[in-house]
């Protein structure tokens, strides 16, 4: 009888046991972050005899930030930058140290950050929105390699990890292919540099498709001849794009649109035009990594703004060329209100406003240099705005209560040139 | 006896004349043979008895030589035939003219007699033979099969007995006659075998009878006929034919062994060992017979094949055997495994079975010796022996950012051979080996005690050691968990064990039950408790087995507990059954259906007391499966249930293990499928032979980081952050949205550090920081990290957080593996550095460096412990540095129960002795 028993209470004291025991937590681990872009930009810095600029930088708060300038793998210039009570710091390309093309990299204090690159000289006038990282394919469209002109790719590796990049090229001929461009090699806080015109030459529109293999760069080009300079930073391709149309004298705007998509992609242009939307103005099919070219002035209206919408990753680029000289920048990915603009400082400059909606409105530009002004303009629904910004301030804020799209030009007599501003984290 | 008979012979030509070579056995039977032969109807010439032994009386007054050889070369060419008979032979009075007269009327060039036995007087021993290509012999015949003149047919055969052959004189010289080291049998398929070879026909002639006492067999050893047959193959196969016979005929031999090892009988295994060696010994002699044969040769081996039947005739009697033992007949072939080879040997066989237990283990852990010790999961070699006492008995753990939470014990255990061997590299196999052999001896023991007897009862230590048992605990490559198997049923013997009478045997036997016990505690800290349940179950279960085993049972879970009761007491519950090791305890479905088959047979027709034990390890088995279907527990409480389920499953497979031939035949077909289930799981366990790391995962970690050492970073780094899937890290991770963690010392992970214990202050900082890494929030980790002491990232196949790791800039990315990515921190990180910038570093489990007024910052989890003047710098922790040295207060508890501990030991190890000097 004892054995019985003894078996049973054994028995119950296990189950008890068992049943008291915890049950331990799931396993099965959380899904891996997305690694998004830390608050910081590389600005494209080229310093030659001939060419002097600076490193404009806007925020929203007193921060400084920090810039440094990699070389042959070691860090040479390391830079506290005090940013201002306005929220606008300067800092011209000498302090770099680097000659020839380089990458600034510029940490932000804070997320709400923009900085731009600005170059002027005798041979012409670039200006440049500086990225910050993109992690995947990116697009650099609106180049060119014509006779006469040089084309030169900038390949800036500011981090610690050395990185290969493919680079491929699209033009009017269709898709290009080098060797010399499958796989880049940018060691790690080194920039390094391909002359397109030589690789490429005698393209009338050339776009670059970027794409990293292993670590990460950013990438502009750098063109010159025919009397002005132009650079031109990479973008991450998207399905809509929107863009103010510049209305300057002599000069002639044309769309680039560049496909990285391994199929044809769609393209549909609407534009505003005296406050009217026509949609589909333009229809085009692009060819799998090819690029199309829109001249505004072959249509029959003159458009003050246009938005473009795709069934597949394009980037677009406004070229103007003309009597002023050459300019190019990617268009704005969407129309928002609120947007940092560091870099228009001299005469000449304009900022260019669209709307690309239906209501009017307006928009306070708020300075970012010590002491500088406010004022407000107001903007017309579908309608082109033009704002001459000429008490050189490092840059601007704009904030306003329509979704605006926006460009900002520069010129003097040497050329011409054009860039997007950065929209405001949570602007929308 | 020159005179000539009547006889059938053709009168065209004149009889041949023949000479008798009488092969002496013993002096009595010899006689009676001459007799016979001097009875035979033909006329003979002479009579020459070879005697090598000397049986022959001094007085005898027949020609004697004690050579065959010397009788070979005596032949005289007036002989035409050479009548050769054993000396226990009595043929019958025509058989010699019936031999003369068919191998005339054949043009044969060798021909033998039908051999029946002379006490059943109708009982066949031999009609010639066939034999398979390996020279096994195919009689043909039953066991009992009486002559009834069914075979009487003169043809052909593979073989003639050598107990009566008549042969031509001329083939009789060119071979050299018999080889007289071969046995019986084997000498006569030899002959053939050189007679076939040399171009000459071999018949036997049923007509010519011939009665055999058998004399000549009775102190042959079996393995001598093997022996035997093996120099045959030898001397007569072309190389061509050896090349593959031998390789297979091994391979044949080694299996047949071993299966009929599993079915209970060693003798077979053994022979063929015995056989192989002396073949090995002989084999100068056996290839320069070789190249007499080859002078001689006249024929291809495909004359031999004629003979031969397909297969293996030795293969085809195993399964034959098997069937009988299922109770079925599938064949009618006999047997060749006798009865009395089935007898229990265990006696005999415990040694050769045991052995080649340890050989499996060895064979199937020979990356653990041979090379480096596969570290991985929470296999590490241990990295400050000091730190590990110290940390077990109070000290600080250094693992991860450090905590005042207890070392594990088996790091202290391995710690303490460490420290007593200065270090010593061999020192953690030594150990470990010796564990492994423990477990070998101790299943055979434990079953014995249960009453499970039998040789096969010694394989279950492969059992115990390979397959289920190291599948269980290699998941989580927990080797101390695996180890604590050998002192588990060790302790397990020890308790069943009867008690002895005499005080001083008592107190050697509490000093082996006290290490024991201890041992599987600190290997093990929950296994104790597996000692105490088993050994109820089985004072509850198992007739015979008394209270006073459940009593030492608890007893022995006592000292168990108190060896590990340092750390025991240290860690939360979590710890214990939630963290460290993952076990994987559901088995594959071919060793789940083994199991099943293994319980329910064994339970439903092995005898009494057999089928108890066989239930309880049913039992155990059944809940440590059905366990961690709900509740997973890993770390400690894990290793317990896997202890508990190899203890079952070596007391199921171990009493089921062996064939009863008693009983009615569902019985024995009950038995049957209980025990084949039972091999097959010991051939199962086998399959961890292969790789050599016993199941447990390949070396990922020596050396694996010693570039952090040989590279040196911008200090004196302490701590590098390895990143990867959990399966790649070592020991115990930390999970943060999705990316897996831990931070090990530079120069790679090491026992002490395996496991984690709980997310303190700083390790949560750690995670914030990996998380913003994680999600490229960090421009500059390298000066975050630096604040925690971390030198290197080491990303192991991480492709998002390696992503992540590009856009950073102050840590720059080496070229160490294609597996690893590795960045050096460009700041440096130190994990204790004063005010003054300098560097304290670890000492044993303290930090030194110089003197200063200041304070010293040690980047460890914040723990008040730390001294003097322990201050909390947010996570980590300051102390003064005016004594140049900064430790760890030691728990007082901790500290005591770990002298406790060092006590169980010694106190043990003092007693243990007094067992053996009682028995003597």
């Amino acid at each position: 009888v004892t054995r019985p028993l003894l078996a049973v209470a054994l028995s119950s004291a296990l189950i008890v046991g068992w049943i008291s025991i915890p049950a331990p937590s799931p396993s099965e681990a959380p899904p891996a972050l997305e690694p998004a872009a830390a608050a910081a930009a590389v600005c494209p810095v080229r310093l030659d005899r001939i060419a002097d600029g600076k490193v404009t930088i806007a925020s929203t708060m007193i921060a400084p930030a920090r810039i440094t300038v990699g070389n042959v793998g070691t860090v040479v210039t390391d830079l506290a930058v005090d940013v201002g009570e306005a929220g606008g710091a300067a800092v011209p390309f000498a302090d770099f140290g680097v000659g020839g093309s380089s990458g600034a990299f510029v940490e932000f204090g804070v997320p709400a950050a923009a900085a731009a690159s600005v170059s002027r000289g005798m041979a012409g006038v670039t200006a440049t929105s500086c990225p910050t990282l993109l992690r995947t394919t990116s697009v650099i469209a609106g180049g060119s390699t014509r006779n006469m002109e040089s084309l030169e790719l900038i390949l800036s590796n500011p981090y610690g990890s050395d990185a290969v990049v493919a680079v491929e090229s699209s033009s009017e001929i269709g898709v290009d292919s080098v060797d010399q461009l499958a796989g880049v090699v940018v060691p790690a806080r080194s920039t390094v540099t391909r002359d397109l015109s030589t690789l490429l030459p005698l393209r009338n529109r050339l776009s670059l498709t970027i794409s990293p293999v292993r670590g990460l760069v950013h990438a502009f080009v750098h063109g010159g001849g025919r009397g002005d300079r132009v650079m031109i930073e990479h973008v991450a391709p998207g399905s809509t794009w929107t863009a103010p149309i510049p209305a300057i004298d002599g000069q002639t705007v044309s769309l680039v649109i560049a496909s990285i998509s391994p199929i044809e992609v769609t393209v549909r242009m609407d534009g505003w035009f005296a406050g009217q939307l026509t949609e589909g103005v333009v229809n085009e099919t692009i060819g799998p990594r090819s690029q199309i070219e829109i001249p505004l002035a072959d249509l029959e209206i003159d458009l003050d703004v246009v938005r473009v919408l795709s069934d597949g990753p394009v980037a677009v680029s406004l070229v103007s060329e003309g009597e002023a000289g050459r300019a190019v920048s990617p268009a704005n990915v969407e129309a928002l209100p609120e947007w940092l603009m560091p870099g228009p400082g001299s005469p000449g400059s304009i900022v260019w406003i669209g709307v690309p909606g239906e209501a009017d409105g307006v928009v306070e530009f708020q300075s970012l240099a010590a002491g500088g002004r406010s004022f407000v303009v107001d903007v017309t629904a579908g309608e082109l705005t033009a704002v001459a910004m000429d008490d050189q301030p490092i840059g601007y804020t704009l904030r306003a209560d329509v979704p605006i799209t926006v460009l900002w030009s520069v010129a003097d007599a040497t050329g011409l040139a054009l860039a997007a501003p950065t929209p405001l984290p949570g602007g929308e | 006896m020159s005179e000539h008979p009547d006889n059938d012979l053709p009168s065209t030509a004149p009889d041949p004349s023949v000479r008798v070579a009488i092969i002496a056995v013993d002096d009595e039977s010899l006689s009676a043979a001459v007799r016979a032969v001097e009875r035979q109807v033909y006329g003979i010439e002479s009579i020459t008895v070879i005697d090598p032994d000397g049986v022959l009386d001094d007085q005898s007054e027949l020609e004697a030589v004690a050579d065959f050889s010397d009788f070979v070369g005596d032949l005289a060419s007036e002989t035409d035939l050479v009548w050769i008979l054993h000396g226990d032979a009595r043929p019958r009075p025509d058989a010699l003219g019936a031999l003369v007269a068919e191998m005339d009327r054949n043009d044969a060039s060798l021909v033998g007699s039908k051999i029946v036995d002379s006490e059943t007087l109708d009982r066949l021993e031999s009609v010639g033979s066939a034999t398979d290509v390996f020279g096994e012999p195919y009689t043909g015949l039953d066991p009992e099969e009486v002559d009834l003149e069914q075979y009487d047919v003169v043809r052909d055969v593979a073989f003639v007995a050598a107990v009566s052959m008549l042969v031509r004189r001329d083939l009789l010289r060119g071979l050299r006659g018999i080889d007289a080291l071969l046995a019986p049998v084997a000498a006569g398929l030899d002959f053939s075998q050189r007679a076939r070879v040399a171009g000459g026909r071999v018949m036997v002639v049923p007509s010519s009878e011939v009665l055999h006492d058998r004399i000549c067999r009775e102190e042959v050893e079996s393995w001598r006929e093997w022996a035997g047959r093996m120099r045959s193959m030898l001397k007569a196969y072309r190389w061509i034919t050896l090349a593959w016979v031998v390789p297979i005929g091994t391979v044949v031999g080694l299996f047949d062994g071993l299966a009929r090892l599993a079915l209970g009988t060693t003798r077979p295994l053994r022979d063929f060992s015995r056989a192989f060696v002396w073949n090995l010994v002989h084999l100068p002699g056996s290839l320069a017979a070789r190249r007499s044969v080859h002078a001689v040769r006249h024929v291809g081996d495909e004359e031999m094949f004629r003979y031969q039947v397909t297969g293996s005739v030795r293969l085809r009697a195993l399964a034959t055997d098997i069937a009988e033992r299922f109770g079925w007949v599938i064949d009618d072939e006999p047997g060749l495994v006798e009865e009395g080879d089935l007898e229990d040997e265990s006696t005999a066989a415990g040694p050769v079975v045991v052995a080649i237990g340890l050989a499996a283990v060895a064979l199937a852990t020979r990356s653990f010796w041979a090379g480096a010790l596969p570290q991985s999961g929470f296999t590490f070699r241990i990295g400050d022996p000091v730190v590990a006492l110290g940390g077990f008995a109070g000290g600080w753990n250094p693992a991860g950012l450090g905590s005042g939470e207890p070392i594990h014990a088996s790091a202290a255990f391995f710690g303490f051979f460490e420290w007593a061997t200065g270090g010593w590299a061999g020192t953690f196999r030594i150990v470990a080996g010796a564990l492994l052999i423990a477990a070998v001896f101790a299943t055979p023991r434990l079953l014995r005690e249960l009453g499970v007897s039998g040789p096969s009862r010694h394989l279950v230590g492969i059992v115990a050691v390979l397959g289920v048992a190291s599948s269980v605990f290699s998941t989580g490559a927990d080797l101390a968990g695996w180890l604590s198997v050998g002192p588990t049923l060790w302790t397990l013997v020890l308790v069943v064990l009867p008690w002895p009478a005499r005080p001083l045997a008592r107190i050697g036997r509490s000093g082996i039950l006290m290490v024991a016990a201890a041992v599987t505690g600190m290997l093990a800290p929950l296994a104790p408790v597996v000692v105490f349940i088993v050994a109820v179950v089985l004072w509850v279960v198992v007739p015979g087995v008394r209270l006073g085993v459940a009593a030492r049972g608890l007893i022995a879970a006592d000292i168990g507990i108190l060896a590990a009761a340092p750390y025991l007491v240290g860690v939360s519950v979590d710890e214990l059954t939630g963290s460290g090791p993952a076990y994987d305890f559901l088995p594959s479905l071919l060793v789940a259906t083994l199991i099943v088959g293994v319980i329910l047979f064994g339970v439903a027709f092995l005898p009494a007391g057999r089928d108890r034990v066989v239930a309880v390890g049913g039992a155990l088995l059944v809940a440590t499966v059905w366990t961690p279907v709900v509740y997973q527990p890993r770390g400690d409480l894990g290793a317990a249930l896997g202890v508990l389920g190899v203890v079952g499953l070596v007391l199921a497979v171990g009493a089921a293990l062996g064939f009863d031939r008693d009983g009615s035949r569902i019985v024995l077909f009950g038995r049957g499928v209980a025990s084949v289930c039972a091999a097959a799981l010991v051939v199962v366990a086998l399959g961890h032979v292969v790789d050599g790391r016993a199941g447990f995962p390949r070396d990922q970690w020596t050396d694996r980081l010693a570039f952090t050492t040989s590279l040196g970073s911008e200090a004196d780094a302490a701590r590098v952050l390895v990143v990867g899937s959990p399966s790649d890290l070592p020991g115990e991770h930390r999970v943060v949205d999705g990316v897996s963690f831990r931070v090990v010392s530079v120069g790679g992970p090491a026992l002490e550090s395996a496991r984690l214990g709980d997310s303190r202050l700083g390790d949560e900082a750690l995670g914030s920081v990996v998380s913003a890494i994680a999600g490229g929030e960090l421009v500059r980790p390298g000066i975050i990290l630096a604040d925690f002491g971390v030198g290197w990232v080491a990303v192991i196949d991480d492709p998002p957080f390696s992503a992540a790791m590009a856009a950073q800039v102050d840590m720059d990315e080496l070229a160490v593996s294609e597996d690893l990515t590795v960045f050096r921190n460009s700041v440096p990180a130190s994990r204790a550095i004063a005010d003054d910038g300098t560097v304290w570093e670890a000492q044993g489990a303290a930090l030194v460096g110089p003197s200063t007024t200041g304070r010293v910052r040690i980047a460890d989890n914040a723990s008040p412990g730390w001294e003097p003047e322990w201050s909390q710098d947010d996570w980590a922790n300051e102390v003064s540095g005016s004594e140049g040295v900064a430790s760890y207060r030691r728990d007082d508890l901790r500290r005591a129960l770990g002298w406790v501990t060092l006590t169980l030991f010694a106190v043990g190890l003092v007693a243990a002795p007094f067992s053996r000097r009682s028995r003597a």
